[in-house]
């Protein structure tokens, strides 16, 4: 398998004075392992402060790495950098790394000079670019002018300027209403299709889970979970799920089912006389004959047992 | 050449905070002119005639200083404050390329600084003009401002790195009226301040303008032009040196990391 993204025992501290000058450290990675393959999205998740940013920062080298090693397309992100500059693209969110004071096109002419894309090349990948990411009317607006959802698509249009072979996406959807980012879902596989390969951020566990064909889950610098998404759900879930419609249920009644052995969670949903619950137990527990005694079988009208999502999935292993 | 001339102009647009009608109207123009002419006029009815010129010719020089300096080393600080340095550090760009095209724009503001600065101060007080060496006078101030932008770059590296253009500019502009020989001459400091004041752009180059202005051959004043543009090539070799090591630096520390995340 070709491997294109590769961590080998990525440690990143950081350091800082306190107000009385005690020096402080803050350890980001610690001892991160990851491998890559080519022509996947890779989804990696994780809490705030987990990890994730500084891993793509490492990768595409606005960070170097305290100790360990980081390779991207078999360069070494320290050591050869400049080769990796050059087969990658970075797409963040957020308000700044574009300049106000230039309009749309003129940002993207500016990057497109920083990747040494000649005069004639510019002008026709700016002009798909904009066209891809829907900036058409937009691109000869002065930046400051954007909604946070246009200034995404610009973010979006830099990272594919040069046509990367890895693109680095931290948290793509950001500030993208509904309609942009599921456009964005679309081109995400069309990029695949054409050999890219994706290291993807995301809070949006739905996005991970519909996207990507590997996840991690990161927490405190490590990989605590890696596996397809489905891998994810069945075999590092702490939880299993037990979803119950019924009716009429009593507030106590749902208490008494909080309180069953092996429970961990319950969560209900109502809409007029239905509820839903759901009830997140250790994996492995026998729950519904407890449910059904608490809550009465008349009262029920259905209770499966299911894979939790990735989100319930993900909580349960973050906890 | 094509993406030289991109990012001369992206990074000129993008991150000169002057560049609008009142900023480059007040900056550019009407600053200079009032400087220039309240020392010549000070000059004129405080000492003497000679002084006007020479007090119009220094701040003339001097309102060079305050648009390049100020121009370039805000500049470097915005492209750090919005986050979009970072792009560049990510970026397979010839680094020498994109730190030299960050002066080229601003370059001609100096000169038309200089121009309505001294120009005003002719128009409205006696300077006599018969003796001018016009082309020695000419490269004399092209040169000195190739160094003030030089400078200038040498300054904004390190207003990046301080995170903080308006106090370093500041300093520097309080400096460079006392010890470049803008007001006060070099012959009233000790000779080991005189030896410091030398190695200061400007300097040289006003002694080259003054001798033009007055008539001076030119070989009496190639030898303060070239002085002028060899302390001019330190600087700008000294400010490549720091936009390196500043890249370096932020790698390995993490600073534009905590810049992007908050």
């Amino acid at each position: 398998m070709d491997t294109v993204i590769e961590c080998l025992d990525v440690v990143r501290v950081f350091q800082s004075r306190s107000k009385l000058m005690k020096k402080q450290e803050v350890k980001a990675l610690n001892g991160l392992n990851l491998n890559i393959t080519r022509g996947i999205v890779f989804g990696l998740l994780g809490p705030n402060g987990s990890g994730k940013t500084t891993t793509i920062r490492i990768l595409s080298t606005l960070l170097t790495p305290t100790s360990g090693q980081a390779k991207v397309l078999g360069f070494d992100c320290v050591k050869a950098a400049n080769k990796v500059r050059g087969k990658i693209g970075l797409i963040l969110g957020g308000d700044r790394g574009l300049y106000g004071r230039l309009t749309g096109e003129e940002n993207l002419k500016y990057f497109a000079a920083l990747n040494h894309l000649s005069r004639d090349a510019s002008r026709k990948r700016l002009k798909e670019i904009i066209e891809m990411v829907g900036l058409t009317t937009a691109s000869d607006r002065l930046v400051e002018q954007y909604s946070r959802g246009m200034k995404q698509r610009l973010h979006i249009a830099r990272g594919l300027l040069t046509d990367p072979e890895v693109l680095f996406m931290d948290e793509p959807t950001i500030g993208l209403d509904p309609q942009g980012a599921q456009e964005l879902r679309r081109l995400i596989p069309q990029l695949v299709q054409r050999g890219k390969t994706i290291l993807l951020t995301t809070h949006y566990m739905s996005e991970a889970d519909e996207l990507s064909s590997q996840v991690a889950i990161i927490n405190h610098g490590k990989i605590i979970a890696l596996g397809t998404p489905s891998e994810i759900k069945r075999s590092f879930s702490r939880i299993a799920v037990c979803e119950v419609i019924c009716r009429n249920s009593e507030i106590k009644a749902i208490d008494e089912v909080r309180a069953l052995q092996g429970v961990q969670q319950v969560s209900v949903s109502t809409d007029g006389p239905v509820q839903r619950l759901t009830i997140q137990v250790l994996p492995g527990t026998e729950v519904k004959a407890g449910v059904k005694n608490v809550l009465g079988e008349g009262n029920i009208e259905s209770i499966i047992m299911r894979d939790p999502t990735l989100e319930e999935a993900y909580l349960s292993i973050i906890r | 050449m094509y993406n030289y001339f991109i990012q001369a102009y992206s990074t000129y647009k993008g991150l000169f905070y002057w560049l609008n009608w009142p900023g480059y109207i007040s900056n550019v123009f009407l600053r200079p002119m009032v400087m220039v002419l309240t020392y010549a006029l000070l000059g004129r009815f405080a000492l003497n005639p000679d002084a006007a010129r020479d007090y119009a010719l220094g701040v003339g020089v001097y309102s060079m200083m305050f648009i390049l300096v100020g121009a370039i080393s805000q500049s470097y600080t915005y492209d750090r404050f919005q986050g979009t340095i970072a792009f560049l550090f990510i970026s397979p760009a010839n680094r020498m390329v994109n730190y030299l095209s960050r002066m080229l724009l601003h370059y001609p503001n100096a000169l038309i600084v200089f121009a309505f600065g001294f120009g005003t101060a002719c128009l409205l007080v006696d300077i006599d003009f018969a003796l001018v060496n016009w082309w020695a006078f000419i490269i004399s101030i092209v040169i000195t401002a190739a160094s003030i932008a030089a400078f200038g770059q040498a300054i904004g590296v390190f207003a990046i790195a301080s995170r903080n253009w308006m106090n370093t500019f500041g300093l520097i502009l309080g400096a460079f009226i006392v010890f470049t020989g803008v007001i006060v001459p070099l012959s009233a400091f000790p000779p080991a301040v005189r030896e410091i004041c030398k190695i200061l752009p400007m300097t040289n180059g006003l002694i080259a303008t003054k001798m033009a202005f007055a008539g001076g051959a030119f070989s009496n004043i190639w030898s303060p032009i070239l002085r002028e543009a060899l302390t001019g090539l330190v600087y700008l070799g000294l400010g490549y040196i720091g936009f390196r090591v500043f890249e370096k630096v932020v790698k390995r520390n993490g600073a534009l990391e905590e810049d992007l995340m908050n």
